[in-house]
């Protein structure tokens, strides 16, 4: 078992009310699996993804990833599990402006103690992901397909156990929808592990299994 | 010391910054002070005011004084200057532009230097010492080239140093060489060189006082210009800040990135205003020293070092306290909170 959630649930207060953003949520997945979680905005997927790679601390509930409890984690062990265990690609543009695309994917290698140069590693994950001709050029200058093919291979800079990604196609196209999700898939192929959450059925239709995402509650597609 | 009437701020000026003067009264002002009780040793001065020569941009002093019965002058150029002081030659202060061996040039005539004293920060670094023989020739040769001088007469001297005897104070012995030299139709002042140098000392420390506040504002004004400044840059850096932390930097790496960077800020800061200091200062030493209107001199080479690392020291630390009010606040939310707030 790769994943396994038990319990998890996020309880936010809004006014003089309190409201659970995600309730009782359980589930596992194995490793190599393409997992997606689809449901409107506002159901709590994000907030379910986040909670998962450590980003927002749960009101209760447990998070084991490789059996071990993440959620106990200090903020050195917490860091880097996101740094070398969880890749996560997150929704909307997240590389960095001032750096070049080749920096962006060698940037998390830098964020813990190893040695070695990743130079190499960026370079053929740029090709992997089918923009190694861009690795000199500036997130200004690219487009928002080329933009999530960056994320994903600074995602897979240190070769994490599980790859997440939130909400992936948010604002691509048709086409370079199609082609970032065919990444995904053969990612998958590949071995990978992927667990992604989506607002759209057709994205979702590229992964093995589909979870729903309602109110806050998980279920399994039938 | 005595003046002539009316001239005290006259010598204080010429003793404290330089400021030449040219003051006279009779030669017989001597004999009758050398006659009053009290009296240990007696020793005139004569002032000639130049007001352009060769060697200095500004105008000089030039000091003639009596070697027989100086006590003022002589010990405290004998540690550069062995031997006595001839006819003809000269001793010049330290901003004067002439070596010891070179010449410097009176009213068309010339004058061998035989040496240079050390800077005083007071007015005698752009004085310029001889006999009285000498000083009487230089006055002769301005005359004989159409000069006009106020006082005509070959019996004039500026000032009178007095040594009073063990157990007399200078201010009654004042007093009475005043009566005295009043009885003979001669009005002079009493000048106390312990009060000019009190009196300067005070005004050092209410400007070293007004220095202290003015660096002190300035920092403090630094501090909250900077402060404000990195927060509305870590503001605006929200997003990659959570990036960061998404990608795996810990608390410490990101406060170590934030540290590091208001660190060189600062010290590109701190070292290109060291250095453009340190230049102004150099430069425009002799103006800067024109301009305060007291005693000045830069100080020992270490004592500069010492001011120079200490200003490093405090502007490079600038740049991280400044900054540690942001670097709290990034700390404190969520990771996804920050992402939110950078979007």
């Amino acid at each position: 078992m790769l994943l396994e959630v038990n319990g998890l649930t996020k309880v936010y207060k809004r006014g003089s009310t309190f409201f659970k953003a995600i309730d009782q949520v359980n589930f596992s997945m194995d490793r190599k699996e393409f997992v997606s979680i689809v449901g409107r905005s506002g159901s709590g997927k994000s907030t379910l993804l986040n909670m998962i790679a450590g980003l927002i601390k749960p009101s209760e509930g447990s998070v084991l990833l490789e059996g071990k409890e993440t959620l106990n984690c200090n903020d050195t062990e917490g860091s880097y599990l996101r740094n070398a265990k969880i890749g996560f690609i997150p929704q909307g543009q997240s590389i960095l402006s001032n750096f070049n695309v080749i920096d962006n994917v060698r940037l998390p290698f830098f964020l813990s103690k190893r040695t070695g140069d990743p130079t190499e590693r960026a370079f053929s994950l740029l090709e992997r992901v089918g923009i190694s001709h861009l690795a000199c050029s500036y997130p200004s200058q690219l487009s928002g397909g080329e933009m999530k093919r960056v994320d994903i291979a600074r995602a897979l800079i240190n070769s994490p156990d599980l790859l997440i990604a939130d909400e992936p196609t948010g604002n691509l196209d048709l086409q370079t929808t199609r082609e970032t999700m065919q990444l995904f898939d053969s990612l998958s192929e590949e071995g990978a592990s992927i667990l992604l959450v989506t607002h759209e059925p057709e994205v979702s239709a590229y992964c093995k299994r589909t979870l729903i995402m309602k109110d806050g509650k998980l279920y399994e597609e039938k | 010391m005595i003046v002539p009437d009316g001239n005290k701020t006259d010598i204080e000026g010429a003793l404290l910054r330089g400021e030449p003067g040219a003051f006279y009264f009779e030669k017989k002002t001597e004999d009758i002070i050398s006659g009053v009780e009290g009296v240990s040793k007696i020793s005139s001065q004569f002032f000639i005011s130049s007001l352009s020569t060769g060697c200095c941009s500004f105008p000089i002093q030039l000091i003639g004084y009596d070697p027989k019965t100086d006590f003022v002058i002589a010990p405290w150029i004998s540690r550069q200057l062995k031997g006595k002081l001839e006819d003809g030659q000269l001793v010049v202060g330290s901003q004067i532009d002439a070596a010891a061996g070179g010449a410097l040039k009176f009213f068309g005539h010339k004058y061998r230097v035989v040496t240079k004293i050390e800077e005083t920060g007071m007015g005698f670094d752009t004085s310029v010492f001889m006999n009285y023989a000498t000083a009487r020739q230089i006055l002769d040769s301005a005359r004989q080239i159409g000069v006009r001088f106020k006082f005509e007469g070959s019996d004039l001297i500026s000032a009178v140093m007095i040594k009073t005897d063990r157990g007399v104070e200078p201010a009654d012995l004042g007093d009475k060489i005043l009566d005295r030299l009043e009885l003979e139709g001669i009005k002079a002042d009493v000048v106390i060189p312990q009060n000019i140098t009190s009196s300067a000392a005070e005004s050092i420390r209410k400007f070293i006082i007004y220095i202290r506040i003015f660096s002190v504002t300035l920092w403090l004004l630094a501090l909250i210009l900077l402060t404000v400044v990195f927060t509305f840059s870590i503001h605006e850096r929200k997003k990659e800040i959570a990036v960061l932390r998404i990608l795996g930097a810990t608390r410490k790496k990101l406060l170590q990135l934030i540290f590091g960077e208001a660190a060189m800020i600062s010290a590109g800061g701190a070292i290109s205003g060291v250095l453009l200091a340190g230049v102004v200062i150099f430069l425009y030493n002799t103006y800067i020293g024109m301009k305060l209107g007291m005693p000045y001199m830069l100080p020992q080479p270490e004592i500069i070092a010492l001011i120079a690392a200490a200003s490093l020291l405090l502007t490079f630390g600038i740049g991280p306290v400044a900054s540690s009010y942001s670097a709290y606040t990034i700390g404190r939310n969520e990771i996804h909170v920050t992402m939110r707030e950078g979007e």
